[in-house]
């Protein structure tokens, strides 16, 4: 065979066929974004019928608007953010979603060996005893990035919402957005792009006058066939008159459709059973996971309750038989390394962490123990890590663990990290920090 | 005693196959070598490599480079598949960790080159599809990107700006603490 048979996929036959034809007119897109080596001019440019630069009598090496992807999919947010700027082309492959998709995974699998962490610290704006949960929180949000080893967390985004809201609660995250759970309204944050969207107030929440039992139940996941962000929302139909608790649960669900618009809207099949109030939901390939509600006049079933984004139906995931559903502080529910994940506090001081993947109908096969880990207290696990290392998060720490030695090895103290802009060595009257592992993306909410 | 599967499998580490540059320059190299390239090795198992590879994309300045570039690191891959059989002794993990520092130094000389040889190296890098050689050349340019201002990297890489003073200050107003 006497030429190359182009083989390595659409790459190389593209590329084949464009060094074939140096001279012919470049591709609409394709045409600034030759980087030229040695013509002082831009060849792009010379391309161009309008300007009458002379063509260069060598042809110069080219790099196809794949190749640049390629480039600029290894590029931080900010740094990609600025690229737009350099010319159309750049800009052009940049705008697409597309490439939003291929840099959250090169994000994503770049953080797998050190994973990057997104912190907010809850202040209170006082401290009034007895309260079962504040609701003086400061409404300034402020969203820190932080790696181990790092010397400093550095500012990502920070909002003031002046009275908005008065308690804070555990943050929902997906692919680099963050949803804020308060009690009064929903906020979604792209800390990497400062983008911020504050959800429209529901009707479906007006009990009566002066009623108040309000529900603070809501996640944020992806929906796989439709590429949309999800945010799902609980609220009660009623109340009962004797324990002023709410009644009759529902979802609703707003998609973020990047043009700022959109409303709340009900979701049409109806729950198994009501989701914990205050829980804020773990999204796993395509599904939230909420806690049930240990409310319930009937007996709870022995799972969590699920709802697949994409058709929007509901179901029960069942637990391991020793995870009892509805006793409280017994098992903390998370996402890591895109299973569903369970700590489980056995004992005084041994948590067991249990892990199940998640494939259609969000019933894995079943769940794999994968480690006991011997400390004392609740955790959040973070990630796994090489050399048999776990992360783990509390509210206010940031901890290594090591399996093999069943020791703590390293502990970070998140009220005495050094903090970007803020000259305090503490902060005022902290009520905890929001930890979570993150992916810094582009991906957008508004416009 | 060596098994008839082995003794075929020598045979193939040792086969050589041609390379021809656009310059028409030959090339000698092992079929271990040849096969990083996902391009070539495609061309082997169809059985299209009698009489040599002719690769008229690429110069002999530059194949004379990803030749070397493969020769290293098809003897990693080699020296990793020995080492993964059983052994995992602290002299054995000694020895891959010294073999993976070496690599990494070869790697980071071998991108000591200039703009022009660095952009024809991702060019025959993407063209003879070497997962490994595009990686490493194109994260080399994100990293000269990292931190620059349009203007830096439009000066950079002879870009020329061709978007309209109203869209660029569209752009920057769009996120301008990006570009503060």
């Amino acid at each position: 065979m006497s030429a190359l048979v182009p083989l390595g996929g659409e790459r190389s036959r593209r590329r084949y066929q464009r060094s074939a034809t140096p001279d012919g007119p470049a591709p609409a897109l394709e045409r600034c974004i030759s980087l030229v080596k040695e013509h002082p001019l831009n060849h792009a440019a010379s391309k161009k019928r309008k300007r009458k630069t002379n063509t260069p009598e060598e042809p110069v090496p080219e790099l196809s608007d794949e190749i640049v992807h390629d480039i600029l999919i290894r590029l931080p947010v900010t740094t990609i953010l600025q690229c737009k700027a350099v010319c159309k082309a750049w800009r052009a492959i940049i705008s697409d979603p597309l490439f939003t998709r291929a840099h959250l995974r090169w994000s994503a699998s770049r953080c797998e060996q050190n994973p990057c962490l997104i912190v907010s610290p809850h202040t209170l704006d006082r401290v009034i005893r007895g309260e079962d949960w504040p609701t003086t929180f400061s409404n300034h949000i402020r969203f820190y990035q932080w790696q181990q080893d790092a010397s400093m967390a550095t500012l990502m985004h920070e909002k003031d919402f002046g009275n908005e809201f008065r308690s804070v609660y555990f943050f929902a995250h997906c692919d680099g957005l963050v949803l804020a759970l308060t009690d009064t309204r929903l906020y979604l944050f792209n800390p990497a792009t400062r983008e911020s969207l504050t959800l429209p107030d529901s009707n479906r929440d007006y009990l009566g006058p002066g009623v108040e039992p309000r529900c603070c139940c809501a996640a944020l996941g992806l929906d796989p066939r439709t590429g949309m962000y999800k945010v799902v929302r609980a609220f009660y139909r009623s109340m009962d008159p004797d324990t002023t608790m709410g009644r009759n649960m529902g979802m609703e669900i707003f998609t973020i459709s990047g043009n700022g618009g959109g409303s709340w809207r009900e979701t049409m099949d109806d729950l198994p059973y009501p989701a914990a109030n205050f829980s804020t939901g773990v999204t796993v390939n395509g599904f939230l996971f909420w806690r049930v509600s240990k409310h319930h006049r009937e007996r709870p079933p022995w799972g969590l309750l699920h709802l697949s984004l994409a058709d929007e139906t509901f179901g029960i995931t069942r637990l391991p038989d020793s995870v009892d559903p509805v006793l409280p502080n017994t098992f903390a529910l998370d996402e890591l390394h895109g299973e569903l994940c369970i700590s489980e506090l056995t004992s005084e001081e041994f948590v067991t962490i249990w892990t199940l993947p998640i494939q259609d109908g969000a019933q894995g096969r079943y769940w794999e123990q994968r480690c006991v880990v011997r400390v004392c207290g609740l955790f959040h696990p973070v990630a796994f890590l090489p050399d048999d290392q776990i992360m783990l998060a509390t509210g206010y720490t940031i901890s290594i663990y090591d399996m093999a030695t069943a020791k703590l090895t390293t502990e970070y103290q998140m009220g005495r990290l050094k903090y970007q802009g803020h000259r305090a060595r503490t902060w005022k009257n902290i009520f905890v920090f929001n930890i979570q592992r993150y992916t810094e993306s582009l991906v957008r909410i508004s416009v | 005693m060596a098994s008839a599967g082995s003794g075929d499998e020598k045979a193939a580490a040792a086969a050589m196959i041609t390379l021809i540059s656009s310059d028409n320059e030959k090339f000698e190299v092992t079929e271990a070598t040849a096969t990083l390239s996902q391009t070539i090795r495609h061309m082997i198992e169809d059985g299209c490599t009698d009489g040599g590879v002719p690769l008229p994309n690429v110069t002999s300045k530059i194949l004379a480079r990803v030749i070397e570039y493969c020769k290293k690191h098809a003897t990693a891959a080699a020296g990793e598949e020995g080492s993964s059989s059983s052994f995992s002794d602290a002299a054995f993990l000694e020895v891959d960790r010294a073999f993976l520092e070496e690599l990494e130094e070869f790697d980071d000389a071998f991108l000591e080159v200039d703009r022009a040889t660095l952009f024809d190296l991702i060019l025959a890098a993407n063209y003879l599809d070497i997962k490994g050689l595009l990686n490493l050349t194109c994260q080399k340019v994100a990293d000269s990107v990292k931190g620059k201002t349009p203007e830096q990297i439009r000066e950079m890489y002879n870009i020329v700006n061709d978007l309209t003073p109203e869209e660029e200050a569209e752009i920057r107003r769009e996120t301008q603490w990006a570009f503060e």
